[in-house]
């Protein structure tokens, strides 16, 4: 898709980077972006950020699991501390 | 007319027995089934109507999400003659029950997401965290989209429920007070009347329109999941 002359609104002496192509521009990229799982191979993350981020299918799933790993260690905290709680002694 | 404002909505019985099953039961009877290749024109009608319905809610299914497809028709078909038979007077509503609404949400959801969750896990856990949130906020949205996730059934049963209640409810206190101002304003009662027309005219709108939301929604829960 050619988008220098995508906009019909865009006259023939304007620059080629006007407001409305600009948009265009973004827009089209934003939609390869949210494109989907093929989308996966062109996000290049190095270190913790390869399996932990919010862009690739991988990434984000990590993330909710481990959203829902620590709640459950959360949860599991307090459920076992308040056992280990010792009665208080009648003087 | 107050203390039988919600009359209409008590589930009825007779000697005893629950007619619930019964009314239930009915719609059914309205839509005849035929095994001849030219039928008549009430057969011929309704499935003409079953094939628009079909085709503009199945097409962007992929074929797994098309096996849905008879569950689908009949329940249009189902709260679609259900709100309409309501509508008739003194008649019992089954979709005015939550019970009953929320019997038919939360398993059809369930099974949308548990299909999801067999077929695409990874596609359905990434779907909790959206593309591109920033990382600070992940574990808020991540909170914040399976609470949507799970209202989702509860929201399909009472906006159902909540719809045809509030509107049968109108309908019974508008026509109360246009009875009640006949014998004080002539003029008053009039409006009120045409009012009360109106109303009864949304109403029918209403009731077909909440059954093709309704599954429309279950069908995009299966279109998300499929």
């Amino acid at each position: 898709m050619d988008l220098d002359h995508a906009s019909p609104l865009c006259g023939a002496g304007m620059e080629s980077d006007c407001l409305l192509v600009r948009a265009h521009r973004e827009a089209f990229a934003l939609i390869e972006i949210m494109a989907g799982p093929e989308a996966d191979a062109q996000f290049h993350f190095t270190g913790i950020k390869k399996y932990f981020n919010s862009y690739t299918l991988t990434g984000r799933m990590n993330c909710v699991l481990a959203t829902y790993g620590s709640i459950a260690l959360i949860v599991l905290y307090f459920k076992l501390r308040s056992k280990k709680t010792p009665a208080v002694k009648a003087t | 007319m107050n203390e039988n404002l919600f009359a209409s909505f008590i589930t009825p019985m007779m000697f005893g027995l629950p007619l619930v099953t019964l009314i239930v039961l009915f719609p059914s009877l309205l839509f005849p089934t035929s095994n001849r290749l030219v039928n008549n024109r009430l057969i011929s009608l309704q499935q003409w109507m079953l094939q628009l319905v079909s085709k503009q809610m199945m097409s962007i299914h992929t074929t797994k999400g098309q096996t849905w497809a008879l569950m689908l028709m009949s329940l249009i078909l189902f709260i679609g003659s259900t709100n309409l038979l309501g509508l008739l007077p003194h008649s019992f509503t089954p979709t005015t029950q939550l019970s009953m609404n929320l019997g038919m949400a939360i398993p059809l959801w369930a099974g949308a997401v548990i299909t999801g969750f067999r077929n695409k896990t990874k596609a359905s856990l990434a779907h909790f965290l959206p593309q591109g949130t920033p990382t600070p906020l992940i574990p808020m949205l991540v909170i914040i989209e399976t609470i949507s996730l799970f209202i989702q059934p509860v929201a399909l049963a009472v906006r159902l429920t909540a719809n045809i209640t509030a509107g049968h409810l109108l309908i019974h206190l508008i026509g109360g007070a246009t009875l009640a101002l006949m014998s004080i304003n002539t003029t008053t009662a009039l409006i009120t009347f045409i009012i009360l027309i109106l109303l009864t005219v949304l109403e029918f709108a209403v009731a077909m329109i909440q059954a093709y939301v309704f599954t429309l929604l279950v069908s995009l829960y299966l279109h998300d999941n499929t």
